[in-house]
């Protein structure tokens, strides 16, 4: 166990490390002055430009740079925006839990609707099937900034049962029912695919050989389901948990943008627009260790719950 | 070379029952017809100038005339629906294609030189499809600018790993096949014999593949047009619009949002629905 | 006493096309403690008729015939008695132990789970009596054993595991469906005699599964040929390689390679095994048979009595064979 997280944890700081270098790269490649880029195009005094050569290093070469860069993140100095002309760390700190919410109701909202309809689905068959199988194939052609507009449309506008912008004031109340559309929104296609894996897996399930060993031997039908044909069926879900959870924090960017809520999507959009590079950087860093830390936590989920894993690793 | 494995190296490709495509496909093919030509001819169609603004008109509805209104500056809704088509064919077009391209070679490469070459590309392609497309898009645009090539190179770049891994599966049977050995032992060309015999083969599931891609294509490169990282106003793209179109919303006019939201959507599931059914015609799923 | 007495049993399975019939009347009987082969290649309907006898049919399947089990028809048998009937009565060996054992739980899971569950075994008396027939099968260290994973054990253990399973608590009937296939010779010859051995013991009847002629032939009291969902031969195993009349049963004999090398070729039967959804008039076997004739092609030869046995032959008191 200790060797397959300490490999683990490697992997994640070395990709963290990569993926980071990578982006500052970029910056190096990139056309133009340097400086440009950090006053945003502005005129600036001379001192000011001196200001940033010197607090950005662009005078020094580019390893000391980056990891000059990496010190300060490690003390908590993520850079300063010139776009919102603050702190980047300031800038994160409440859009962070901002998207945190977003992203976990919608976690929450597809695995009570996607997960429990594809169970369903493949354990009983019939009109439940047919019904979940096609609003599924539906759902899933519908991307995150359509389907929010149209949400906005009906379930807003048109029927003024939820807000159709903004966080709410503040409260954790108000904060969810803000949450109620944009997180269904970014939970839709990927409730879809949910849906549609977990039938397939507990289809493949039901048809395997220990399951018929449990029912020769008169284990009552719901014990076969639940500790045989459920147990075993979730497994390839959570190998692909990881991937789902990156794909909603990428939607973020599409939902806080149409819903008009202040979060880390709306945040890096609007970055990549300014081309306010400290601050795209700042946020990539956090996307990527959020990232790493989702597939380690799966890794070990993994490690856990699937026996076979054990004795391929040791 | 016996006959029977002269008979597997010109084996018949991309014929079939076109009634295996059924009604679904059929419908699908036809939108995507309409839409290739719309984006050919959208200028020369628009009855209006898509880009003639007059406020006093902004966000009126339907008016015989104008069968979909204007939009938030008065100008023609369907003038600028026709144009935005093109903008929102060829951007997906060209990441396709270059991803289909890219993607082909790498796998073909693994395929052919087996050993380390297809680990240490295996290896590569499997890392390089972790990252998110849509983050190296974003990135990019910080670096160079928002531009649609922009977004299609980074998109091209966040594509190609995954048509790889694709196609490398049918790459290694393919070139594990009796006739292969058979040419090389024969003195053919490496290059002639993975271009005109192996490519070839791989040809009906390759299009297939690509042009469900397409359909994933228009989505994304839709999205970035939404963010505002895709192409630049004042163009305007179907995504560009769907983004334009959301304070009317807010305000009761759901008319611009929603017709260019169901443009694209219908365009992608279109692609999606004809790619499938054509692998299945073709053998090839 | 007769403890299993299967009549007629046919069954017609849900196809993509419609309905097809895999088996069409088949007949057998065991005796309290008996022991009967069951014998046949690939789709002749022998793993079909087992795992009808344990009510184990596929979705959407029809079945005709009767079943029955010390006097009560399991087809018909309402949910607690058969619910009995499967836990307390009846025990069956599946061909692929990595298979039929669910891998993410742990052996002793596995091994008290029916026990606990369904006899109301108390943990501590279903541990108890696991480490016991671990130990009767000849696996080493039970306790450490049973709070194994099975991708830790090789395929001959998880056999001798499932093996032990049946050996938990007191069933009537084993049901034995290719139980050594799928290991490898050496392991083969270890684990049937465990089988055989374990059952005479505890005067289990049991039903033998195999393609294995002479395997079957061991440990069983009597043959039943299968082919094409039907019986086609029965008799008891010492007669079978004197006194076997049926043609396919013949072949089957003819066909095994001899070991003291006096053969030139193998002598392998024609044609591919008919499965009993191709349904045709005459002896599904004709197409194959040497000695078939016209008539087997029209009609469907019904079972004659031949001294303890029977065969479904039209020619089946004519000498085809000639003297030995």
């Amino acid at each position: 166990m200790k060797g397959f997280l300490a490999r683990r944890l490697l992997i994640g700081a070395v990709t963290i490390l990569v993926t980071t270098f990578l982006v500052h790269l970029a910056l190096y490649v990139a056309p133009g002055d340097p400086v440009s880029y950090l006053t945003g195009g502005k005129p600036t005094s001379p001192e000011r430009i001196a200001a940033l050569r010197e607090q950005y290093h662009l005078d020094e070469p580019f390893l000391t740079r980056y990891f000059s860069w990496l010190g300060g993140v490690v003390q908590g100095d993520l850079g300063q925006s010139v776009s919102f002309n603050t702190d980047v760390s300031t800038l994160l700190g409440s859009r962070l839990s901002t998207t945190l919410y977003l992203v976990v109701t919608a976690f929450v909202v597809i695995m009570i609707f996607g997960l429990s309809l594809g169970i369903l689905s493949g354990l009983r068959g019939g009109w439940i099937d047919t019904a979940t199988m096609s609003g599924a194939t539906i759902l899933a052609a519908l991307p995150a900034f359509v389907s929010s507009y149209v949400l906005i449309n009906v379930f807003a506008i048109n029927l003024g049962w939820f807000p159709a912008i903004g966080i709410g004031d503040g409260g954790f109340l108000s904060t969810m029912y803000h949450l109620v559309l944009p997180s269904t929104a970014l939970a839709l296609v990927a409730a879809a695919f949910v849906a549609r894996t977990a039938r397939a897996s507990i289809r493949m399930e039901l048809g395997r050989e220990h399951v018929a060993t449990a029912t020769v031997r008169g284990m009552p039908r719901r014990l076969v389901v639940s500790r045989h044909v459920v147990r075993n069926g979730l497994l390839p879900i959570l190998s692909v948990a990881g991937l789902l959870l990156a794909g909603l924090i990428i939607g973020t960017a599409f939902v806080e943008q149409a819903f008009a809520i202040e979060g880390l999507g709306s945040l890096l959009v609007k970055a990549a627009r300014q081309q306010d590079f400290a601050l795209v950087q700042a946020v990539t860093l956090v996307l990527v260790v959020a990232f790493v830390v989702i597939n380690l936590v799966v890794d070990v989920l993994y490690w856990f719950l699937d026996p076979r894993v054990r004795t391929v690793d040791s | 070379m016996s006959f029977g494995q002269v008979l597997i190296a010109r084996r018949p490709r991309m014929r079939g029952r076109l009634r295996h495509l059924g009604v679904v496909g059929w419908l699908a093919a036809t939108v995507i017809g309409l839409f290739a030509f719309v984006a050919a001819f959208g200028p020369a169609l628009a009855p209006y100038d898509p880009n003639a603004i007059d406020l006093a008109y902004a966000n009126v509805g339907p008016t015989p005339g104008h069968p979909l209104g204007f939009d938030e500056l008065g100008r023609d809704l369907l003038s600028r629906l026709l144009v935005g088509a093109r903008p929102s064919f060829i951007g997906p077009l060209a990441l396709v294609a270059f991803s289909t391209v890219l993607g082909t070679l790498v796998a073909l490469i693994a395929a052919w030189r087996r050993g380390w070459t297809d680990t240490g590309l295996s290896a590569a392609v499997d890392v390089a499809f972790a990252f998110p497309g849509l983050l190296l898009a974003i990135v990019l645009a910080t670096v160079f600018g928002a531009s649609l090539w922009v977004a299609i190179i980074a998109l091209t770049l966040a594509y190609t790993p995954g048509m790889a891994r694709l196609l490398r599966g049918s790459a290694m049977r393919e070139t594990g096949m009796e006739y292969v050995k058979a040419f090389k032992v024969l003195g053919y060309s490496d290059r002639r014999i993975l271009f005109r015999h192996v490519l070839p083969n791989l040809a009906p599931f390759i299009i297939a593949q690509s042009i469900i891609t397409f359909g994933y294509a228009t989505l994304d490169l839709g999205g970035l047009s939404f963010l505002g990282l895709g192409l630049q106003p004042p163009t305007a793209d179907w995504g560009a619009m769907v983004a334009a179109g959301s304070k009317s919303l807010l305000q009761g006019y759901p008319l611009q949002t929603m017709a260019a939201g169901t443009c694209l959507v219908l365009a992608a599931v279109s692609f999606g629905v004809l790619g499938d059914r054509l692998a299945r015609m073709w053998g090839v799923e | 006493m007769t403890l299993l007495q299967v009549t007629d049993l046919t069954l017609d399975v849900a196809l993509p096309e419609g309905s097809g019939r895999v088996l069409r009347g088949v007949d057998l009987a065991v005796e309290q403690g008996g022991s009967i082969g069951l014998v046949g290649e690939s789709g002749s309907g022998k793993s079909l008729t087992v795992r009808s006898i344990a009510s184990l049919l596929p979705a959407g399947s029809r079945r005709g015939g009767s079943i029955t089990f010390e006097g009560d028809e399991v087809l018909g048998m309402s949910p607690a008695r058969l619910r009995r009937y499967r836990s307390s009565q009846l025990a069956m060996i599946f061909q692929d132990p990595r298979a039929a054992i669910n891998p993410v739980r742990k052996i002793g899971d596995f091994l008290t789970e029916n026990a606990r569950t369904n006899l109301g075994w108390s943990r501590n008396r279903a541990r108890d009596r696991a480490v016991e027939v671990l130990a009767e099968v000849g696996i080493s260290d039970p306790e450490r054993r049973l709070k194994a994973y099975p991708s830790e054990l090789s395929g001959g253990l998880l056999q001798r595991v499932m093996i032990a399973s049946t050996l938990l608590y007191e069933p009537q009937l084993l049901l034995a469906d290719e139980p050594t296939t799928a290991l490898d010779v050496t392991t083969q010859s270890s684990v049937m005699p465990l089988i055989d051995r374990s059952r005479r013991e505890r005067g289990m009847a049991m039903v033998f599964v195999s393609h294995d002629l002479e395997l079957a032939a061991a440990v069983c009291d009597t043959i039943l040929v299968m082919y094409a969902g039907r019986i086609v031969e029965q008799l008891p195993a010492g007669d079978l390689y004197e006194h076997s009349r049926h043609p396919y049963t013949r072949a089957l004999l003819q066909a095994r390679p001899r070991l003291d090398g006096r053969e030139a070729r193998l002598s392998a039967i024609p044609g591919q095994p008919a499965s009993g959804l191709e349904d045709s008039t005459g002896c599904a076997f004709a197409p194959r048979c040497r000695f078939a004739i016209d008539q087997c092609r029209a009609e469907t030869p019904l079972v004659v009595s031949v001294g303890s046995g029977g065969v479904r032959c039209l020619r089946a008191d004519e000498d085809l064979w000639g003297a030995p």
